[in-house]
């Protein structure tokens, strides 16, 4: 006979106490693991939007002022060709770096011969870009955003002329229902008769667009743009005003050669702040005045950092809840069987045992039935989780343009966090109340009665 | 020379507001290989005084001495080991682990001790077991025993560290008749062929009367002491 066997017998004693205990503790660790699941599932798909889609990149590099400047006057804040080569060669000697590319934003008015609207448009390489659309994250948790509602990715249309790809809602603001491939042959409409039925027939029959901006010189811009995807953008609110297309494209239309900024993408997200900090003093050491943000930033991630706030306090408000609520529960059952085995307490310490063997007894009774409920709460989560994921629920998070599934994925970092913080809690509860028992004078843990 | 000296031991209870006296200034010793009595009304101070003599319950004043070494100046560790390896208890409601068996709850008090290796436990818990005539039950659980059986697993369990005193409270009052005449042969059989010291209280005649010495306690002091005028007596002759 051992201790631990002890403990194993003494818990079969009041099963019904111990199996109320082991439910608590089993559903608290497997609502705590699910919830973390959760908000992993959601903070990796924000993450991916943020940084691949949105073409943020885990590190950007602005030129001074960049940030909140490039668009009023992006003659000042863009970076040169000069910079931007002392950027790229910067982040392809850094061995954390997967890749990096080069991104410009402009405004200007997008037209379809009748009605002009506002846009806002980010040129990308292409190749980066088709790199992104392959990324493992972009394809497990966003895949439906990296898919364009109808035509090609821009990556795969590099022969078209001018080619755009336009967020469905600004599509719909410009009655531009088509894409490139459904409308090959189709002569471009010119100039329709805005005030006849027939217009808006005229408009949707083609992909043709026409984007207007002011130049970094000052001068009036304007190029055909064709349109060979439409899209959903990871944001709500940039639904109605976003355009997509190629660097050249764009740089073309600005007549520049510059560029808003280079987005850095990392093998490991983890180091973004840390390669912010090197590339920063590397490049600011070699002259160059540039700002430098890791994705973590509220000032370039805004909706990334303010969603993992709300999120975050969400899990610290609920985990410390359920945590009360299991280790109270250990506390309720722990002090019930420690004041009913007074007079057992008494008897051990007769017999020689030392106060901290004997509450060292009831810590292996709590260890036990902790490890039992986080083992039972493990495979309620792994069931729960399966079931839910094969279930296909779908959920509009806020902020997102459609909707996306509900998958709880449970992260063995989540599971071994609340193991560890749910089993040293009941422990040291257990070992609080069963101390303060065997403190008592053995004569008079003798005669106690059951409290 | 004594084994335990009790030296003018006062002890007060706190009840609510009123302070009851316990222990009036005992002075007592107790010498190895004695079988001694304690008898008393209820209320006199025998449980009381078994505490002090088991190292269980602290004095108020006077000092309990084991072998010379006054217990006041032991620590909570030292006084378990003292209890552990030289002074056995046996309760007058058995006190066993109810999940544990026969042989289990004998083994309780060798298994904190770390120099005892695991053959030599078995050995002496099955020896033990063999004294008190239960080696049939060794795995019976104690709610499958008579009142006999368990308290006679009790005894094993006193037993099985070689102590040098037993303390038993009332050790006969839960049993009938017949068990108690079997449990006193028994502890008079280990206390002839053991050596082993009993220290026990009780009200039962047939026990008393089988006695070499009997100390008598009344409102928490000693009143009477046959057995150490019995012996001073023998020694003088």
């Amino acid at each position: 006979m051992n201790a631990w066997r002890l403990a194993v017998r003494n818990l079969r004693r009041n099963r019904r106490r111990n199996a109320a205990t082991l439910l608590a503790i089993t559903l608290g660790y497997a609502g705590l693991v699910l919830f973390g699941g959760y908000i992993a599932r959601i903070e990796l798909f924000l993450r991916t939007n943020t940084v691949y889609l949105q073409h943020g990149g885990h590190v950007s590099v602005y030129a001074e002022g960049g940030l909140e400047g490039a668009l009023a006057r992006p003659a000042r804040h863009s970076l040169d060709p000069a910079a931007q080569q002392r950027v790229l060669e910067a982040a392809a000697a850094d061995p954390r770096v997967a890749f990096a590319a080069r991104y410009m934003r402009g405004m200007g008015l997008a037209g379809n011969g009748c009605r002009t609207v506002p846009f806002v448009a980010t040129g990308v390489e292409p190749e980066p870009f088709g790199r992104i659309l392959r990324h493992p994250d972009v394809q497990y948790v966003s895949a439906e955003f990296a898919r364009p509602v109808r035509g090609r990715p821009l990556p795969d249309a590099s022969e078209v002329e001018g080619a755009v790809g336009v967020a469905t809602g600004l599509a719909r603001l410009l009655n531009k229902p088509r894409v490139h491939d459904e409308v090959r042959g189709v002569p471009v409409t010119l100039l329709p008769d805005c005030g006849t039925p027939e217009a808006g027939e005229q408009i949707a029959a083609d992909a043709n667009i026409q984007l207007a901006a002011v130049t970094f010189g000052g001068a009036l811009s304007a190029i055909d743009g064709e349109i060979v995807n439409l899209f959903q953008t990871p944001s709500a609110e940039t639904q109605d005003q976003t355009i997509l297309t190629t660097l050249g494209t764009l740089q073309r239309l600005y007549e520049t050669d510059a560029v808003t900024y280079v987005g850095v993408f990392l093998h490991d997200p983890g180091r973004a702040a840390a390669v912010a900090g090197d590339l920063a003093e590397r490049l600011r050491a070699g002259g160059l005045r540039v700002d430098v943000y890791p994705f973590t930033d509220s000032r370039v991630s805004p909706h990334y950092v303010g969603a993992m706030g709300f999120l975050g306090s969400l899990l610290v408000f609920v985990g410390t809840l359920v945590t009360a609520v299991v280790i109270l529960g250990v506390l309720n059952s722990v002090t019930l069987t420690v004041y009913e085995r007074t007079r057992e307490i008494g008897t051990f310490r007769a017999l020689g045992w030392r106060r901290r063997q004997v509450a060292a007894l009831f810590l292996r009774e709590a260890v036990l039935l902790s490890l039992a409920g986080l083992v039972c709460g493990a495979l309620l989560t792994l069931v729960v989780a399966t079931a839910v994921n094969s279930a296909n629920i779908r959920f509009q998070p806020p902020g997102i343009p459609g909707d996306i599934q509900l998958v709880l994925w449970p992260l063995p970092g989540v599971y071994a966090t609340v193991a560890l913080l749910l089993l040293p809690l009941a422990s040291l509860v257990t070992w609080g109340v069963a101390r303060r028992r065997v403190r008592g004078r053995t004569a008079d843990l003798l005669t106690a009665t059951a409290a | 020379m004594s084994f335990v000296r009790l030296d003018n031991v006062q002890k007060t209870y706190r009840l609510g507001e009123t302070l009851v006296p316990a222990l009036r200034g005992v002075t007592l010793e107790l010498h190895r290989g004695e079988f001694t009595a304690l008898v008393g009304a209820s209320g006199s101070g025998k449980s009381t005084l078994l505490n002090m003599v088991g190292c269980i319950d602290e004095p108020d004043a006077g000092a309990v001495l084991v072998e010379n070494r006054d217990v006041a100046h032991l620590s909570d560790d030292e006084r378990s080991r003292l209890r552990n390896e030289k002074i056995g208890f046996i309760f007058q409601s058995f006190n066993l682990i109810p999940v544990l068996d026969v042989y289990e709850n004998v083994e309780l008090p060798l298994l904190i001790n770390d120099r005892i290796p695991r053959a030599e436990r078995h050995d002496r818990v099955l020896q033990a077991i063999r004294d008190v005539e239960l080696a049939d039950y060794v795995r019976h659980l104690p709610d499958k025993l008579s009142g006999g059986q368990r308290q006679r697993v009790a005894i094993a369990r006193a037993l099985v560290t070689s102590p040098l005193l037993i303390l038993a409270d009332e050790p006969t009052a839960n049993l009938d008749s017949a068990t108690t005449g079997r449990i006193i042969d028994l502890m008079l059989g280990l206390n002839e062929t053991r050596k082993v010291t009993f220290f026990f209280s009780t009200h039962d005649e047939k026990l008393m009367s089988r006695v070499a010495r009997i100390v008598q306690i009344s409102d928490g002091r000693i009143t009477a002491d046959e057995g150490t005028v019995r012996r001073t007596a023998e020694a003088g002759a």
